[in-house]
């Protein structure tokens, strides 16, 4: 399954309704490259703004925004999230597996 | 016992209470978690689904750190995270390719380390060690053992427990004194990293798993896998409002129940952390 | 000097399009020993015969080579008409420089040249043939058959009524095999018992067939026409000599609740029983392993209860020898176990399908007998969890077959089409039930198939879904089946209140050690292998031995009987003469310079060779030797690579040949 998603996202053509996940997806990597540890609140801030030029959906901002607060009370709430010490090996990584693929 | 600890981006993010339930439990089971130094995510669903070669580097990388540590046990108490790494130390079996990750992550790459999940991790404490530190059996509790789809599949890279009727969960609870139900959703997915790009078959899936517990008795569910707690206690309130239903029902990680069963308050586990609270 | 004849064949264009025939002919007219060397369009043909034979008289031959297509076509032909000639069939050679060489290059130059050192190879090897005569072995005119289902039957009946004596050997209580549980027969939906109970007490009464029941066969020794055959009769406890039959007993067994074998769980039997009505023969056995008596010496109503005298408790196994000729192998089948514990790790089960855990789940054969007459609910379809009669079944084919991910990469080749009788079955009884199939393919190819899966679905109004199921569980006593519409392209979700599932065809079990016995092969799957899957398919590569049933492969009742009758027909052609005649190019051992190593008896994969002594006529001990059974060799060589004093040899093929060829190309 996995050989068939790149393979669809490297010919574009995926169904309208995967754009979110895609998006998701692609922003969760990013997130990884540039902080070597997961992100979460810049993720899912990245990922809503993202959906929502892409769908013009604003309100897909807003939703889940009554989570915030409980999170926070239970000190599940990160705003400054944990990073990995040796970034620069991370984007090294990622630029290895990024090249075009030989066979 | 002293164990190579791999926590992964959730546990040390919004399923910080997870880890706090871990920490506890090992603690008074005497069961030191050393945290592997400078650990990076190991890419989840995201690496996996677009890019196959980063799927394989970044736990490849873990799995480097942790030699490189000196482990000969990893514990990776987010299903995810101990799967990708299965996966790729299954992968490096093939020399060339073994070789290949050991540049590509600019470290030494033997893959010789044990990677254990929660449940195997109380399986090598021993139920029986389990069973004689009980000081308060839980007999109130009436489970439905949930294991959703990482633990057990795919079977030939994970090897653990019969990946259609999966009991060691099951057999970790008996051992507290806990009552167990049979029932249909054990191994069904919650949704997993769906919680945001695809919240509709979250809750779908999430109400599908959470009813089957109740109509087959259980008070509570117990799961050993971050996501899953996220999708069925974090958005059990979600589920109810869309399909009309109170249902009410408590999910522990398996950790909280070990915790509680050995004396531990539920402060002390977190469990007062979760979303929905035994009433 | 030898006198050489070169037939060199066009084989139509086959070979004269690449290979240029006359130059060959013209070169080989020049080899040493070449008397005469012409080509022909068709050699095998009558006028291409009919040349040779003219030229062996004209030129007074001693030895032609065929230049033509491979020995497997034509070297009977060729041997026939040398023979024909007067000369002797074991004179002649065949060049292929058709598969070794026209076939298969396109240089007209380089191919000419080779096939004139194809040619020359086997002037040289003629030049050194020595005649030969067919090997004669005596024939035990009477013959074994393994296996008492229809096919074993059907074989048995067929060599019996030809004349000659048959072992039978069961090792079920009754003959029958599968075919006595089914309840109707696809395509005509015959009572199965019907119609094979006529056959089976054919055989229970036939003057030349000997029944052994509730015996297996314990050891095989000899080869091709001479047999010695070890039977273990199993104790039955009852002496079936005084036994009548009357069922005193089995009504009188207090401990009415086994799971009954015949039935596969789905009734009950006592611990002494027949295993249904009418079994042949019609007597008891005893359980011994949940017989009170024979366990601490309890109970013994049994005994009590039978006028005739017949319970013995210290009944023992008895061995027995026969001697045979022949040996028919019909052992049969077994389903998959679906239930998880394999044999084999590789064939992991069906765990999604909860058989074994959930009553309601069960398989083919256990359908079977819910819906017969003559079943364990007397034919009322119950399902085993409360005795309901089910509403809505489903029936799920391909249960094991033709997937890679448990091993079992073949089709079953029968499912579809019970599978449809079973939908049809249940339609009849269940007016208003839903019967739905969840299907891969529909394979119905035999006469009359097509036609019947038809009316299961447009008379009896069977739903089809194309897919598979994923998951099935149980909710409040009705099953939840989760499957796929493939053609609609969505999943489906049924509820049923039972579920058949189709497994896999398996070969029976112990099938594996038996052939070893036999000395016959089987692949990885356990089915018994045949000589050529085209043109042979119920000889063994050991001669003697012929495989019948779907201890082959996979196969229904027609198929089965078909091939037993031909087993039958070729039992019948080798007991027919009172020897067999065998090709004579087998090893010979040269007993004076044999130095009693014994390499060879070790080595020899047919168990040919045996350790014997060389006398004085007048009985004086001289030597230990080797020597060949010229029945059992088969040729294939063994003996002679491994003989360290060269005393091995192949006749035909002797070292000195092939030096001689090997030097000629030099």
């Amino acid at each position: 399954m996995d050989a068939l998603r790149e393979a669809a996202l490297a010919r574009n053509c995926v169904p309208p309704e995967s754009l979110p996940i895609i998006l998701f997806q692609k922003e969760f990597l990013e997130n990884i490259r540039r902080n070597g540890r997961l992100g979460e609140l810049e993720l899912i801030g990245r990922f809503k703004a993202g959906v929502a030029i892409r769908t013009g959906r604003l309100a897909f901002l807003l939703k889940d925004a009554r989570l915030a607060p409980q999170l926070s009370k239970r000190k599940k709430l990160h705003f400054i999230s944990e990073k990995a010490g040796d970034r620069a090996v991370v984007q090294r990584i990622f630029a290895r597996c990024s090249k075009p693929s030989e066979p | 016992m002293n164990i190579g600890y791999y926590p992964g981006c959730a546990l040390h993010g919004s399923s910080n209470d997870y880890e706090q339930s871990l920490r506890a439990c090992m603690n008074a089971l005497d069961v030191r978690l050393e945290e592997i130094k400078d650990w990076i995510c190991c890419g989840a669903t995201a690496a996996h689904s677009l890019n196959h070669k980063l799927s394989l580097a970044l736990p490849a990388r873990n799995l480097a750190l942790a030699e490189r540590d000196g482990f000969e046990q990893v514990f990776a108490p987010c299903p995810l995270c101990s799967m990708q790494l299965l996966k790729v130390k299954k992968a490096i079996a093939d020399e060339k390719l073994r070789r290949e990750l050991a540049e590509t992550v600019e470290a030494g790459l033997q893959g010789r380390s044990e990677i254990l999940n929660l449940i195997q991790l109380f399986e090598k404490v021993g139920l029986d060690r389990l069973k004689a530190a009980v000081k308060a059996p839980l007999e109130s509790v009436i489970a439905a053992c949930y294991y959703g789809c990482l633990l057990t599949r795919p079977p030939d890279v994970v090897h653990f427990d019969d990946f259609e009727q999966p009991k060691m969960m099951e057999a970790v609870l008996a051992a507290l004194g806990a009552k167990t139900v049979e029932w249909n959703y054990k191994t069904e997915c919650c949704g997993a990293g769906m919680t945001l790009a695809n919240e509709d078959t979250v809750l779908d899936l999430a109400c599908k798993i959470l009813s089957n517990a109740a109509e087959h008795g259980a008070n509570c569910l117990v799961v050993a896998c971050p996501m899953c707690h996220v999708n069925l206690d974090m958005k059990q309130a979600a589920v109810e409002r869309r399909y009309g239903r109170k249902l009410g029902m408590a999910v522990y990680y398996l950790s909280d129940l070990v915790g509680m069963a050995l004396g531990l308050s539920a402060e002390q586990l977190g469990v007062d952390r979760h979303f929905v609270t035994k009433a | 000097m030898s006198r050489i004849g070169v037939f060199t064949c066009w084989c139509g264009e086959n070979v004269a399009r690449t290979v240029d025939v006359d130059e060959v002919a013209k070169q080989v007219a020049a080899f040493p020993g070449v008397r005469c060397s012409v080509n022909y369009k068709y050699m095998c043909s009558d006028p291409g015969q009919a040349l040779i034979r003219e030229k062996i008289a004209s030129e007074k031959l001693d030895g032609i080579v065929v230049a033509s297509c491979s020995p497997h076509m034509h070297l009977k032909t060729f041997r026939k008409a040398a023979q024909a000639a007067g000369l002797n069939p074991y004179l002649v050679e065949m060049a292929n420089i058709r598969e070794h060489c026209s076939w298969v290059h396109h240089d007209r130059a380089q191919a000419t040249a080779k096939a004139i050192e194809i040619i020359r190879l086997s002037v040289e090897k003629a030049r050194n043939d020595f005649p030969l005569a067919p090997i004669r072995v005596p024939v035990t005119r009477r013959a074994l058959v393994i296996g008492g289902g229809v096919a074993g039957i059907q074989a048995a009946l067929d060599i019996a009524d030809a004349g000659y004596e048959v072992v039978l050997v069961e090792r079920e209580p009754s003959i029958g095999g599968k075919m006595a549980g089914l309840s109707e027969t696809f395509p005509t939906l015959d009572c199965s018992q019907c119609i094979l109970t006529p056959r089976m007490v054919e055989v229970g009464q036939h003057p030349r067939i000997a029944l052994y029941s509730y015996s297996e066969v314990e050891a095989v020794e000899g080869f091709v026409g001479n047999f010695k055959i070890k039977i273990r009769q199993k104790a039955r406890y009852v002496d079936v000599s005084k036994c009548t039959g009357c069922g005193d007993c089995w009504n009188a067994c207090p401990l009415k609740r086994n799971p009954s074998e015949f039935d596969y769980g789905m009734g009950m039997r006592p611990v002494i029983y027949i295993p249904f009505p009418q079994a042949v023969p019609a007597r008891p056995v005893i359980d011994k392993k949940t017989c009170p008596k024979l366990i601490r010496n309890g109970c013994g109503l049994c005994e009590k209860k039978c006028k005739a005298g017949a319970i013995n408790f210290k009944d023992e196994d008895k061995v027995v020898e026969e001697n045979v000729g022949a040996i028919v192998v019909a052992t049969g089948y077994k389903l998959y176990n679906i239930a998880k514990e394999q044999p084999k790790s590789a064939l992991a089960g069906y765990g999604e399908y909860g058989y074994g855990k959930l009553k309601d789940v069960i398989d083919s054969l256990q359908f079977e007998r819910l819906v017969s007459a003559s079943g364990p609910t007397g034919g009322v379809l119950k399902r085993p969890s409360d005795g309901a009669v089910p509403k809505s079944v489903v029936f799920i084919s391909c249960v094991g077959s033709r997937d890679n991910a448990k091993g079992l990469p073949y089709c079953s080749k029968i499912c579809c089409m019970y599978t449809a009788k079973h939908a049809m079955l249940y339609k009849h009884k269940v007016h208003d039930g839903r019967a739905h199939v969840f299907y891969m393919d529909i394979r119905a190819g035999g006469k009359g198939y097509e036609e019947f899966v038809r009316r299961a679905i447009e008379q009896d109004g069977a739903m089809y879904y194309r897919g598979r199921v994923s998951k099935i569980t149980e909710e409040k006593g009705k099953l939840i089946v989760r499957g796929a519409d493939t053609l609609v392209g969505a999943p489906v979700t049924l509820e049923a209140d039972l579920v058949v599932l189709a497994a896999a065809m398996r070969p029976a079990d112990g099938v594996e050690e038996l052939a070893q016995k036999l000395n016959i092969g089987y692949d990885e799957f356990g089915f018994l292998l045949e000589s050529h899957p085209k043109l042979r398919p119920v000889e063994t590569n050991t001669a003697g031995v012929f495989i019948v049933g779907a201890c082959h492969a996979p196969k229904d009742i027609p198929e089965s009987v078909a091939q037993a009758s031909a087993a039958a027909s070729k039992v019948q052609v080798m007991l027919a003469a009172s020897e067999l005649t065998r090709d004579p190019e087998i090893a010979a051992i040269n007993e004076q310079t044999c130095a009693a190593c014994f390499t060879c008896v070790r080595a020899c994969p047919y168990h040919a060779i045996e350790r014997a002594e060389v006398r004085t006529p007048k009985g004086a001990f001289v030597k230990r030797t080797a020597r060949v059974n010229p029945g059992l060799c088969m040729g294939c060589g063994t003996c002679v690579s491994v003989c360290p004093s060269k005393s091995a040899d192949l006749q035909g093929y002797t070292d000195q040949e092939i030096y001689a060829m090997v030097e000629s190309l030099a």
